[in-house]
């Protein structure tokens, strides 16, 4: 009999699971949840490349794998393991760099071109005038919104002739930088960088950027296969019986042989902070069985009637409770991955690393 | 002239001594207003508390409030109070009597361009303020002025400057010593960002280092004890929005008076007042602290437990020391401290005082130093008006001028006055001068050029306490970085200066909101730290 596997959540480690428990024969039902840290992404792959994180990252079509270096929207240059594929990697190109200048408030190229230049010397970043922006309500749309405008052909073969025409300015360039606007549907640098003749790429944007909805279309991409349903309601509770496991939605139930929480932490809402009222500092935003820990252990009650001190929860610096806090234990045939874990770095690959093999396992249970 | 600290009295005098076409020079060790002016309740209010005991300060304190409405129209905004009076035995007494109190206080409303009190019944109480439970007798409102104390000391600062004056910002003064020939002062300071050397020479030196009094005295060789201040802490929590129509007077579990404030965009509980030990360069708010205030607002005003706290801020008054007695009991009064008596002729100690009483201790103060040096000269800091104060500037014109939303260019001749036009000057000439930077507020890229140009801002802290920028809900994620790169151009620094500057920006506003954290917050921080992870900013 084919097993039924509920997946809870569709970040990354949620994905990565569900594709991995249909792989291995499942019949997968998954539930997307609302926004959390990989619809908030930002095209970087963080974390340990093992085989089950490229594979499912991959997996999904618009990663590629690899160490590279991510130009950000906060003038740094930074090492990654693997990128969005709209995502310029300024490694990959010895030369000097041009840094599309633009007129829209979220994009200062000029300063952004000083910041590179002053990280790696050793090469020129230059900033110069592409017209990118067509009409002047432009200059007022999101990152994401001009991200989109760029899925449609025509508009990107507008920007390749475009830069094309900033080229030939004068000055030898191997690559060029461009504001977040590299497509929704799909990542097109690779398709301006041909129309164009030199590497093109997007510079990496923290939760402003398109990255997040570009993972969300090839997740819904992926997630089209026959073995896979996604549920639309939001689930209230998970419970074990003798011989099942109940997840209870908002209007419905569903019985299921195994559950992967893919939740979340914090920053995804899977786990909220709840001072003064509850037991403990933190609680699951649902009702399921397991045990919330930190440090390796389970959470303590704390010793105020006002909860545990706040200034302990938040540690700027320093890794922060709230990026470690997450589920210790839980029951057999209820499987946990990604953010929801706790102690785990919250990295791309590790939630894809975590969900492939949370719903390996959720699949092949006897 | 040298005058030693840039809160309200520091710049209050200098501006005062150089109206009088006096030369000054001010030090100070942080920004303006980086203490406890910048971390106040807001107040110009009329001194309420003392009419009982000393009616001639509330008369001072309301005439006052109503020179500095004068003198800066644009700063100040209408703060209606309101205070429930709970049912119960007393209650009606007590009503009677504060509504008596309050009569005499009408008195002297119109010398601040207040409206008199009004007596409520508890059915009138719950129409104005639906957010207030519990029995009450009934309630009485008043009406008091807010003020930006940051503003306050930036634009009295800024009129010294156009007088003539030198400012020196980040500036700590590290030695103060008497030349036994001619009597002047030799100064010896240290620019804290540039490392710089900076020399001066004064006939008169004025302390007005606030809590910081007693350490600046022992660096001219007097003793501490001479100016002996009981440091007062007190702290904010601040909520991402206008929560009540009023501001609510409420009780603290001791019996203290605490409130809950609508202040500009947003909302403040404050205050507290404990004594404080610890290092005045970084005074930091705790959990203690927001809890003892949120529980007191929450018996009046239960909403408050549900609202998000964006932010808390501290600052640690300057109170005159007295042994023994209750941090509430304290006299808010001032005195100046004459160092002749310690064989330092010239050098003076300004010490206690509030927000509220600025202009008349520095006017105090100044008057004793002229009194020797410039015998001719008069106060004129209550008729000359404050930069911005001048004219008065339509926000709706401007706003078609150049384009711009009528919010910003409100906000901007708020905090600018008259002076709006210069600030949007720049629009023309550097197109990402319209840009919005901070878009809680917002503020514009220009407004931070002219807080660097013209302010004396020199971080992304500097332009924040200057413009609010980075202190709505976002907590500076949006805007901070960005705040670095405009400084960093301006002030021809490295880029990676500005980016240090925002970050040291942010851990230090993740301190400051982590004492109030509640669970939408919580999220905020996680994706906050996420943030800086992503962009290299954490490692």
């Amino acid at each position: 009999m084919t097993r039924h596997v509920v997946v809870i959540g569709g970040g990354a480690a949620g994905t990565a699971a569900a594709l991995a428990a249909s792989a291995a024969g499942a019949r997968v039902t998954i539930a997307l949840g609302r926004t959390g840290s990989t619809s908030l992404g930002c095209g970087a792959l963080d974390g340990e490349p093992d085989d089950d994180a490229s594979r499912a990252a991959e997996a999904l079509g618009i990663y590629t794998m690899g160490t590279c270096t991510l130009a950000t929207s906060a003038g740094t240059l930074r090492a990654s393991t693997g990128r969005d594929r709209a995502l310029a990697d300024v490694a990959a190109k010895p030369g000097a760099v041009l840094v599309a200048r633009v007129p829209h408030p979220a994009w200062d190229a000029d300063a952004l071109a000083a910041s590179f230049a002053e990280q790696d010397p050793s090469r020129s970043f230059v900033a110069r005038d592409i017209g990118l922006v067509l009409h002047t309500p432009e200059r007022s749309m999101q990152h994401a919104e001009l991200a989109a405008l760029h899925d449609d052909d025509e508009r990107l073969a507008t920007a390749a002739t475009r830069i094309r025409t900033a080229l030939e300015e004068g000055g030898a360039f191997d690559s060029v930088l461009l504001p977040p606007w590299l497509g929704v549907a799909s990542p097109r640098a690779e398709a301006l960088s041909k129309l164009v003749g030199i590497a093109c790429g997007e510079v990496l944007c923290a939760f402003d950027g398109p990255a997040g909805s570009r993972f969300e279309r090839a997740r819904d991409r992926a997630l089209g296969h026959p073995s896979i349903t996604i549920a639309s309601e939001r689930v209230r509770s998970v419970a074990t019986s003798a011989d099942d496991i109940i997840v209870t939605f908002t209007e419905s139930k569903l019985d299921a042989d195994a559950v992967v929480l893919a939740t979340g932490g914090v920053l995804a809402g899977g786990i909220v902070y709840t001072p003064g009222d509850a037991a403990h500092a933190f609680a699951l935003s649902y009702d399921a069985p397991v045990t919330l820990g930190l440090d390796g252990r389970a959470l303590l009650v704390p010793g105020s009637i006002f909860g545990v001190a706040p200034e302990s929860v938040v540690t700027p610096r320093a890794s922060s409770p709230l990026e470690r806090v997450g589920i210790l234990r839980a029951p057999s045939r209820i499987f946990v991955a990604g953010d929801a874990m706790c102690d785990r770095a919250r990295t791309m690959l590790a939630a894809f690393s975590s969900g492939t093999a949370a719903g390996r396992a959720a699949a092949k249970l006897s | 002239m040298a005058v030693i600290g840039g809160g309200v009295n520091g710049t209050g005098v200098a501006r005062d001594l150089a109206l009088r076409n006096l030369r000054v020079v001010l030090f100070e060790r942080h920004d303006l207003a980086f203490g406890a002016s910048g971390n106040s309740s807001g107040m110009i209010h009329g001194g309420v508390r003392y009419l009982e005991t000393n009616p001639s300060v509330t008369e001072d304190s309301c005439r006052d409030s109503g020179y500095i409405q004068q003198i800066a129209p644009f700063l100040l905004s209408r703060i209606p109070f309101v205070m429930p009076i709970a049912d119960g035995k007393k209650g009606r007494i007590l009503l009677e009597l504060i509504d008596a109190y309050f009569r005499a206080y009408d008195d002297y409303q119109p010398l601040k361009h207040s409206e008199p009190h009004t007596r409520l019944d508890a059915a009138d109480l719950l129409r104005l303020e639906p957010g207030l439970v519990g029995a009450n007798a009934g309630g009485i409102t008043f009406d008091e002025w807010g003020v930006d104390g940051a503003r306050l000391c930036v634009l009295n600062a800024i009129d010294a400057e156009e007088h003539g004056a030198k400012l020196c910002t980040h500036t700590t003064v590290e030695r103060v010593a008497r030349d036994p020939e001619s009597g002047d002062y030799d100064i010896e300071a240290r620019d804290l960002i540039d490392d710089r050397r900076v020399k001066a020479r004064a006939k008169i030196v004025v302390n007005a280092t606030g809590a910081w009094s007693p350490i600046t005295a022992s660096l001219g060789a007097l003793p501490p004890s001479r100016v002996r201040v009981r440091p007062g802490k007190g702290i904010h929590v601040v909520y991402d929005r206008r929560l009540s129509n009023y501001a609510v007077l409420a009780e603290a579990i001791d019996g203290r008076q605490i409130f809950v404030m609508p202040w500009q965009n947003v909302t403040i509980i404050g205050t507290t007042d404990d004594d404080y030990f610890g290092d005045l360069d970084e005074v930091v708010s705790t959990s203690e602290e927001v809890r003892y205030l949120v529980e007191g607002v929450a018996r009046v005003f239960p909403s408050i437990r549900a609202a998000r706290a964006i932010g808390t801020y501290a600052g640690v008054r300057p109170t005159i020391y007295e042994y023994g007695k209750l941090e509430d009991s304290l006299s808010r009064e001032h005195a100046i401290v004459d160092h002749e008596a310690d064989g330092s002729p010239g050098v003076f100690s300004m010490i206690g005082g509030k927000l509220a009483s600025f202009r008349l201790f520095s006017q105090e103060m100044s008057d004793r130093i002229a009194r020797d040096l410039a015998p001719s000269s008069v106060c004129s800091t209550h008729t000359t008006p404050l930069p911005g104060g001048e004219t008065e500037t339509d926000a709706l014109a401007l706003a078609e001028r150049h384009d711009l939303t009528p919010i910003a260019t409100t906000r901007i001749v708020f905090r600018h006055g008259s002076r709006a036009k210069s600030v949007l000057a720049n629009l023309s000439r550097d197109p990402r001068a319209r840009e919005v930077v901070c878009p809680c507020e917002p503020v514009l890229g220009a407004e931070i050029q002219h807080a660097v140009r013209v302010e004396h801002a020199r971080t992304v802290e500097d332009v924040a306490r200057r413009t609010r920028l980075g202190l709505g809900a976002c907590g500076g994620m949006r805007c901070a970085e960005r705040c670095g790169q405009i400084i960093a151009r301006e002030l021809d620094l490295p880029p990676s200066v500005g980016r240090a500057q925002a970050h040291a920006f942010l851990v230090k506003q993740a301190k400051m909101r982590a004492a109030a954290l509640g669970p939408d917050q919580a999220r905020q921080e996680a994706l906050a730290i996420a943030q800086m992870r992503a962009t290299g900013g954490l490692k």
